[in-house]
């Protein structure tokens, strides 16, 4: 009997079980109808995915017009492994995501209807929610400042160093892969002007600008006496404890190379009133 | 401070990279070289939020 059980076992497909029993429901490809719609980044699939674990069982979909994120600013230093620490803000968006249970759609989310709660997408369709959950981030560009513009078309090599951050542009994520490649020598100016970016603002930005540039001056490629100058009318910025005295905590307590990563530390933080 | 200009031109010393800010409260200008200059343009709210009322015209950070 028990034989004939391990048998069965051999030439049975064994099929997915939710901790709880029963199979994993597979999503209609065609469904227009969805308990929670997704319109987002990394966060977004990363709620779905934990709805997944968490054995949600209405129905989900994401949207999002990216099949990977990456940091663009170091993309090839953090993808060669050089940043271990720092991969994790590298990653396909469906990576986190059982595309067997929920759609995820590479449209674009073009219109809101909350009244009817309706979304609609680039190519005219139109889908029904519960929930919506809303990760979009917020619309920056630069095309037509006249300060900018003369210097942010010249390649991918972005050999005049002025960079502008454009989440949602391929030409500057591409262009920003260099950014810390082509810094070469003097000051590295990081200018804020309206609600800070979700990068620069960021203690992680930070540390990891301070890991790439710590470890150039270890090896002598960048001067001793180069500074990140940030300079921002936020005085608020650089309060917050998370963005600054953690950060500046954990980079004393790596002593990678010790008394070099002074520079980050005593890093002048200028803002709208001139302080320094 | 405000970036009121950026200079990159070609010297017999190489390249000279210059960013150009004003002072909001002295009005005076002050001008730093640089080797990187990374700046994020100003936010405003993205096109889906166009024709509804989520999101705010004016993004605001608390």
């Amino acid at each position: 009997m028990r034989a004939s059980r391990s048998v069965k076992r051999l030439i049975t497909i064994p099929k997915k079980f939710f901790a709880g029993g029963g199979a994993v429901k597979k999503i209609d490809p065609n469904l227009k109808d969805f308990d929670v719609i997704f319109v987002g980044g990394l966060n977004s699939s990363l709620i779905l995915k934990t709805f997944q674990q968490k054995h949600f069982h209405g129905t989900m979909a994401a949207f999002n017009h990216s099949s990977k994120f990456n940091y663009e600013h170091l993309y090839d230093y953090v993808i060669a492994g050089n940043m271990k620490s720092f991969k994790y803000s590298a990653m396909p968006f469906t990576s986190l995501v059982d595309l067997a249970q929920s759609r995820v759609m590479k449209d674009t989310v073009t219109q809101i209807n909350p009244a009817k709660n309706q979304v609609t997408t680039s190519r005219g369709e139109v889908f029904n929610y519960k929930t919506l959950v809303l990760n979009t981030g917020l619309n920056q560009k630069s095309e037509g400042d006249p300060i900018l513009a003369p210097y942010l078309n010249d390649g991918d090599y972005g050999k005049t160093r002025v960079f502008v951050h454009e989440p949602s542009s391929g030409y500057h994520l591409s262009r920003n892969s260099r950014i810390f490649h082509m810094h070469k020598d003097g000051d590295f100016i990081v200018y804020l002007t309206g609600g800070p970016n979700k990068r620069e603002s960021y203690e992680h930005w930070y540390l990891m600008l301070d890991t790439y540039l710590a470890r150039s001056q270890s090896v002598g490629s960048h001067s001793q006496s180069m500074r990140i100058k940030v300079i921002t009318p936020h005085n608020y910025l650089f309060k917050f404890p998370f963005a600054n005295e953690v950060v500046m905590e954990e980079i004393s307590n790596r002593s990678m190379i010790g008394k070099k990563l002074y520079y980050l530390l005593r890093c002048p933080l200028w803002n709208g009133a001139g302080r320094n | 401070m405000e970036l009121v200009g950026i200079d990159v031109k070609q010297t017999v010393n190489g390249l000279s990279r210059l960013a150009t800010f004003k002072d909001l409260k002295s009005g005076q200008n002050v001008t730093m070289n640089f080797g990187t200059f990374l700046t994020t343009p100003k936010s405003r709210k993205r096109e889906l939020y166009n024709n509804n009322d989520i999101a705010d015209e004016d993004v605001v950070f608390i």
